[in-house]
């Protein structure tokens, strides 16, 4: 069960977040054609994989103990 | 609990009032910061990400978190943490929408937003929202406050909310933002530290004289198996659900936290630019909020482990665990260094509230109503009185909410039921052009409406429960409004959502002339009003330079300031652009500084021309170098 939930997470946030992205990416703040764009995507994408890598962590590692 | 007090030594008493003088020594200290209303409710706009993010973490951890975490930590493990870290998903809507609109149109309360994107009605209906919601907020902390003192201390509940709810407001009456943030840096590293304290103290206890790394494996394996995973099971139990605390903590409280919270949002007003106000979001989202998590919730998970070797006693009332495991593992000192903490969370939420009432009261009601047209120093006056009435109304409220059985399932419903539909008319208000003042006003008062039916018909929520129980005791009958405590907020923000499309597509949407730069796809706009003309976006380097005090600023413009033509290029910066001019020592985070615009680069090299006027209102000093930045 806390799989599904970890999913739903990831699924129904992740909506959100692609849709905030798609906003930026057509205001020019998000893409990789400057370096303040690159600066931005980069620094979004690489948060949501740090929170994300943590959680599938304690996932794999609450699993297999 | 109540007939067990656990009484501190003189030391921890000794702590505990150190720590409201100082408190209350750094209210007077920045007072003299404090010379105008922008002053008193953003900070002058001129603070470093670091400070915003600190101050924002106080302000996240209320009293009740060390409570109500540490509680749900024991019975469940690490899913406790949760509500902390699924706030990431908001981020790019709100650093490229929400921020640069409210900082470039000057936005000084979300009910004026509502004025400048819809209509009056709709700020009027937005102001009475938010006031209601953030004077019971702080009543509801104070309370939690009373009652925690009252178990430890010893001190009656109303004794002990009054001394806090005094402290704070004389502090935010003195300091206003400027107070609330240098406090709330104090007090957020404090409750962090504490936190730790707690975690380690339990390490070692675990270790048996091995070793904080022996005791840490212990605490694993001493752990049930459910316990070590960070997510809770998906639609049961009724009271700890992943998919109800989902759409109730991330969507309804995320969104009124980081998009309607006034206190939040004057907080990220006060950053120097927006790139600062950025990064302190990213850094609070990904540094502090997972450490104020284990700071608010290891105590339950110590105490999960502490009881399985029998090292403590299971309380019969689990919200009483952060005391059990606090009081088995602290010395006489430690233990006053915890309960600062639990004042400092207090206080860092309370101060926040008070300061962002009085921004409303005075900005939203006084000001347009009752009192217009009077000189900012009377609005200055008016706004410290209102902080000191806030806390005092925050008080009265405080014999009110003790009536409820349980201070944080009232709390939860109470936000549960009111933010979504304001955060639904706010999101739509931002994101889609043509979203209506009528459709807005229809979202709030509808919206709000449909929930009220849902207390009395909870039937109506259970087409988007996802299967989660009606009631957290199974079939025994119990009063309708305790019905789906969390989900409700997905019912909520579909009904409000479902209500503003709806009539939007039936009523006339204002001309794009109307809401330039109130909308995601007219920040552009926002910039040219903020800076009087166009933005210039080109990045460039901060430089730093000597101040040359000047009696008469050039054009007779105080807060026109030059640099050599060396510095402008390395700023790639124009004649007529905004700069942030601040004192080089970068540990002020800006306390010392001013914003001011470029005039034509005829400076000595290395020096930075300033006239005395605007550089007293930074507390610039002639002996120390200035770092200059380019905003737009």
């Amino acid at each position: 069960m806390a799989w599904t939930s970890f999913v739903y997470n990831y699924a129904v946030g992740g909506v959100i977040f692609i849709v905030g992205m798609l906003y930026a990416w057509r205001q020019g703040e998000v893409g990789l054609a400057t370096k303040r764009m690159r600066r931005n995507t980069f620094g979004m994408l690489g948060g949501l994989l740090v929170i994300f890598g943590l959680q599938l962590s304690f996932m794999l590692l609450g699993s297999s103990s | 609990m109540n007939d067990s007090i656990i009484v501190g030594t003189p030391l921890d008493y000794g702590l505990i009032i150190g720590y409201f003088v100082v408190v209350l020594g750094f209210g007077a200290l920045f007072a003299r910061f404090t010379k105008s209303t922008k002053d008193f409710f953003f900070g002058g706009q001129r603070f470093s990400w670091w400070l915003i993010a600190f101050s924002c973490v106080a302000t996240t951890v209320g009293s009740y978190s060390f409570y109500k975490y540490s509680s749900k930590a024991f019975t469940y493990g690490l899913s406790s943490s949760m509500t902390y870290l699924n706030d990431w998903f908001w981020i790019p809507l709100w650093a490229f929408g929400w921020l640069p609109i409210i900082y470039f149109m000057r936005i000084t309360s979300i009910p004026e937003y509502f004025e400048k994107r819809f209509d009056r009605s709709s700020r009027s209906v937005a102001t009475i929202i938010l006031l209601v919601y953030m004077v019971g907020y702080i009543g509801i902390n104070l309370l939690t406050l009373g009652k925690c003192l009252n178990v430890l201390l010893g001190w009656p509940v109303f004794g002990a909310a009054a001394l806090v709810a005094a402290v704070t407001g004389v502090y935010v009456m003195a300091g206003g933002q400027t107070s609330v943030i240098m406090t709330d840096l104090l007090q957020g590293m404090l409750l962090l530290v504490a936190g730790f304290v707690l975690l380690f103290l339990g390490f070692s206890a675990l270790g048996d004289e091995k070793g904080l790394l022996a005791g840490a494996s212990n605490f694993w394996h001493l752990l049930p198996p459910g316990h070590r995973l960070p997510f809770a099971a998906f639609n049961r139990p009724a009271d700890f659900n992943s998919v109800g605390i989902f759409w109730q903590d991330a969507f309804g409280n995320g969104v009124a936290f980081y998009f309607l919270n006034q206190g939040l949002v004057m907080r990220f007003l006060s950053a120097r630019s927006v790139r600062e106000g950025r990064k302190a979001m990213f850094f609070i989202l990904l540094v502090l909020m997972p450490l104020a998590a284990v700071a608010v919730s290891n105590a339950g998970w110590i105490g999960k482990a502490l009881a399985a070797v029998g090292l403590i006693q299971v309380p019969a009332d689990l919200d009483d665990i952060f005391v059990v495991v606090a009081d088995a593992l602290c010395r006489p000192g430690v233990f006053g260094l915890v309960l600062a903490a639990l004042t400092a969370a207090l206080m860092s939420t309370a101060d926040t509230l008070i300061n962002a009432v009085s921004a409303v009261a005075v900005n939203d009601i006084y000001r347009p109503y009752i009192k217009p047209g009077r000189s900012d120093k009377h609005y200055l006056s008016v706004s410290r009185w209102v902080s000191i009435g806030t806390a005092a109304v925050g008080l009265m409220l405080v014999p009110v909410f003790g009536q409820f059985g349980s201070i944080y399932v009232a709390h939860g419903t109470f936000t549960a039921a009111v933010t979504p539909p304001m955060a639904v008319a706010l999101l739509l208000g931002v994101f889609w052009n043509r979203f209506t003042p009528r459709a807005a006003l229809w979202t709030m008062l509808g919206g709000s409406l449909a929930v009220g039916l849902s207390f009395i018909w909870p039937q109506l929520i259970t087409p988007f429960a996802h299967g989660t129980p009606m009631f957290a005791h199974g079939d025994i009958a119990q009063p309708s409004y305790k019905a789906y405590t969390y989900i409700r907020a997905l019912y909520a923000l579909a009904v409000s959502a479902a209500i503003g499309i709806g009539v939007t597509f039936f009523t006339r949407p204002r001309e794009r002339d109307e809401i330039k730069g109130l909308t995601w796809n007219t920040i552009k706009d926002a910039m040219l009003i903020f800076k009087g003309s166009a933005p210039n976006l080109t990045e460039g380097h901060e430089v730093s330079a000597r101040p040359v005090f000047v009696e008469q600023a050039q054009a007779g413009e105080i807060d026109l300031v030059q640099v050599d033509p060396a510095a402008m290029v390395r700023m790639a910066a124009k004649s007529g652009d905004l700069v942030h001019v601040r004192d080089g020592r970068r540990w002020l985070g800006g306390l010392k500084s001013a914003h001011a615009r470029l005039g034509e680069p005829d400076a000595e090299p290395g020096t930075c021309r300033i006239p005395q006027e605007l550089a007293a209102s930074g507390s610039l000093l002639k002996s120390k170098r200035l770092l200059i930045e380019k905003i737009i």
